[in-house]
């Protein structure tokens, strides 16, 4: 009804056929709409790239056919929303006549032209194919735009951007043969990468489980101890921190002229920054582990008291296990960090053999003057770990909230409904279903009173 | 009704409790016989909740003796060997919670477990049997394997009953066990509670507003007023042979 309404005040064209189903040829022209657009952004965006950097080499008029192809572009893909029929004629004028120019002035000089204009030549046709339909119907696009998932929309403007990036990236003459030749030995750095982050969160790990208690102790000693720690490793840079660990060190040794202690403090670059982030991140991990601690309900630990546990057993059985599900989620973020801030280990000139991933990159690059593509290659194998890391943590963390969801977890698997307080608290209502109907328990025995 | 036997299980004396300046507990005598099931009632801080705290000693008494299963223990400030003395009296003595505190990452059969493993150092396989035995008591035989927030109040009630009972202790202390349930599930928990007095003959301290529960399974009703018990006797001698005009008062506004 409420279609019939709408299409009563504004086009026809949708008010006959389903409720909203869009009509033929909406899907088709939405997408042209959006690649043209998307097409034109481009061109404009490298417009400056090209005046500012091969202003020598290509002539003031290519140039300007570049500009007027992205301006003509976007106006075309605007132009497909607009409610007006001509509005598509005119955008179809716009592209042909871009694709036109294009070809026609002095033919094409360069691929990246002969691709712009085969671009426009497809999306052209889609239009006359397709968009005749739909034409000045912006009801009918967003009928369509409505039934594409917002997932998919997102991977779209993914897509778009990983284009636009590798197409500047080509555009600024990109060695790729050199990357494939240095891929191997860049990537080699990956696994000391790896293995630096996994031994730093391991300690980093097991001192903010430590400073944690510390935090939480009423002994004067460990309270004041953790205090110190956590003030001093928060409280100076982690570079640093490093610096002292792996250059300073070493130096009491040869005051003292003992060479004993010398030889203790020199430690290799790859253990001086597994120490030295372990260090750092475990003092800020303290805090996240006495909160994730605390957040376990007082009852907890008067249940756990009231069955007679000591105080390891209390932690152990009854409060850390369920601390961990709220220490997992901000451990994986700061191993993410962590695992970003091993590239500061690099500057401890470690050993080539055993290099992490940026020294390995930087080595590469400066040899050959190549730094755009080796850092490129850093960045992105770094960013790669981060993003398997998060679908891990994800993973994770979904295990975790076993005993605090309450459907099952095939049920439930997109997103577990976290509580906030403990299971167990009054504030849940339980679910109809799963209440009992009578005091049954009492049939068994009661009827001996 | 089962008849009280006459040895004192648990053995309150001279009980101060002081948060600060407010005395929540002023002066507490008190005997509970093996088998004996004593109602403890009165307005809220009045104290009741209190002793019980402080008789497993979740609360520290400030001045007192608690004797619990002939483990006898001064107030005041802990020690180390007095921490672990409080161990020992704790595992005579069965808590249950307002709040049930269960705990939400075992199944209720773990939780039930749980005790007799972790402190008395039992193998799994020897307590499984008695826990699911203690399970089909309750009736949540089929619940085993069930996490505590897919269970009802009640059922997370009674499930925190068999935990307590799983200790095998000599006293059974229940604070305001009905309390934070709905209605209809507060009877269920009541006769868990009864077959426990009338079948096992369990030794409870309960502290509640259930005077139907009283009149019917206490042997012995105790009256809190500012931190005394005012006035105490059989469910007949306060129901209907009341003496004091608080306790008149009280059981006025609650009947």
């Amino acid at each position: 009804m409420t279609v019939k309404e709408q299409s009563g005040v504004t086009q026809a064209a949708v008010g006959g056929r389903g409720r909203d189903r869009p009509p033929p040829g909406a899907t088709s022209a939405l997408l042209a709409a959006w690649l043209l657009m998307t097409e034109g952004a481009m061109l404009l965006v490298f417009l400056p790239v090209l005046i500012f950097t091969t202003q020598a080499d290509i002539p003031p008029g290519d140039i300007a056919t570049f500009g007027a192809s992205g301006l003509a572009c976007m106006i075309a893909g605007g132009l497909l929303y607009s409610r007006s029929q001509w509005a598509w004629l005119v955008a179809l004028a716009a592209s042909i006549g871009t694709a036109a120019w294009l070809i026609s002035d002095k033919g094409l000089t360069s691929w990246t032209e002969a691709y712009v204009a085969s671009f426009i030549a497809v999306v052209v046709t889609i239009l006359v194919l397709l968009g005749r339909r739909v034409v000045g119907n912006p009801e009918a696009l967003a009928l369509a735009s409505a039934r594409i998932p917002f997932r998919v929309k997102v991977s779209l403007v993914w897509a778009a951007i990983f284009v636009i990036i590798g197409l500047f990236l080509s555009l600024s003459e990109l060695e790729g043969g050199w990357m494939r030749d240095n891929l191997r030995f860049i990537a080699t750095g990956l696994i000391f990468t790896i293995l630096l982050a996994v031994c730093a969160i391991t300690l980093a790990v097991v001192l903010a489980l430590v400073g944690a208690l510390g935090r939480l102790s009423r002994n004067p000693v460990a309270y004041g101890l953790s205090g110190f720690y956590t003030s001093f490793f928060r409280g100076t840079p982690l570079i640093v921190q490093l610096f002292l660990i792996y250059f300073a060190l070493p130096q009491i040794g040869s005051n003292l002229d003992r060479l004993s202690i010398t030889n203790v403090l020199s430690l290799s670059a790859f253990w001086a920054g597994v120490i030295g982030i372990g260090l750092n991140y475990g003092a800020y991990m303290t805090e996240i582990f006495r909160a994730g601690i605390q957040s376990v309900g007082h009852g907890q630990a008067e249940a756990a008291d009231a069955l007679a546990m000591n105080y390891p057993q209390r932690m152990r059985r009854v409060v850390l296990p369920q601390a961990t599900r709220v220490i997992i989620p901000p451990t994986g973020n700061e191993f993410i960090a962590m695992m970003k801030d091993t590239a500061l280990v690099s500057f401890l000139g470690l050993e080539l053999s055993q290099a992490e991933l940026f020294r390995r990159a930087s080595v590469a690059g400066n040899q050959d003057l190549n730094r755009l593509e080796s850092f490129i290659m850093a960045a992105g194998m770094y960013w790669a770990l981060t993003a398997i890391f998060t679908l891990f943590q994800a993973k994770l963390e979904r295990r975790m909230s076993r005993g605090y969801v309450r459907l099952e977890p095939a049920e439930n698997s997109k997103r577990p409904k976290m509580l906030t307080t403990a299971g167990g608290q009054p504030g849940v209502v339980p679910l109809p279903a799963t209440v009992e109907p009578g005091p049954e328990a009492g049939h068994d025995h009661g009827s001996a009173s | 009704m089962s008849a009280p036997d006459g040895r004192a299980v648990v053995r309150v004396e001279h009980l101060h409790k002081r948060f600060g300046l407010l005395e929540v507990l002023r002066g507490i005598d008190m005997e509970v016989d093996q088998g004996e099931v004593v109602v403890i009632f009165g307005r809220s801080g009045s104290g009741k909740s209190t002793l019980l705290r402080c008789i497993n000693f979740l609360e520290d008494p400030t001045e007192g003796t608690i004797e619990v299963a002939g483990i006898r223990l001064e107030g005041g400030h802990r020690t180390r060997q007095k921490r672990e003395r409080i161990r020992r009296l704790r595992m005579h003595a069965g808590m249950v919670f307002q709040q049930f505190n269960l705990f939400p990452h075992m199944t209720t059969l773990q939780n039930v477990m749980e005790g007799p493993i972790t402190v008395k150092g039992a193998k799994a396989d020897q307590v499984r049997p008695m826990a699911q035995e203690l399970l089909v008591k309750v009736g949540l035989a089929e619940k085993a394997d069930v996490y505590p927030i897919r269970l009802s109040g009640g059922q997370q009630q009674r499930v925190a009953i068999a935990r307590a009972l799983a200790m095998e202790p000599d006293v059974m202390l229940f604070d305001e066990p009905t309390s934070a349930l709905d209605p209809e599930l507060i009877g269920e928990v009541l006769n868990v509670m009864k077959a426990l007095a009338t079948d096992m003959h369990m030794t409870m301290m309960v502290v509640t507003h259930e005077m139907g529960f009283a009149r019917e399974v206490a042997n012995r009703m105790c009256f809190f007023h500012e931190g005394v018990i005012l006035e105490q006797g059989t469910p007949d001698q306060l129901f209907n042979h009341t003496q004091q005009p608080e306790t008149r008062k009280f059981l006025e506004a609650v009947l």
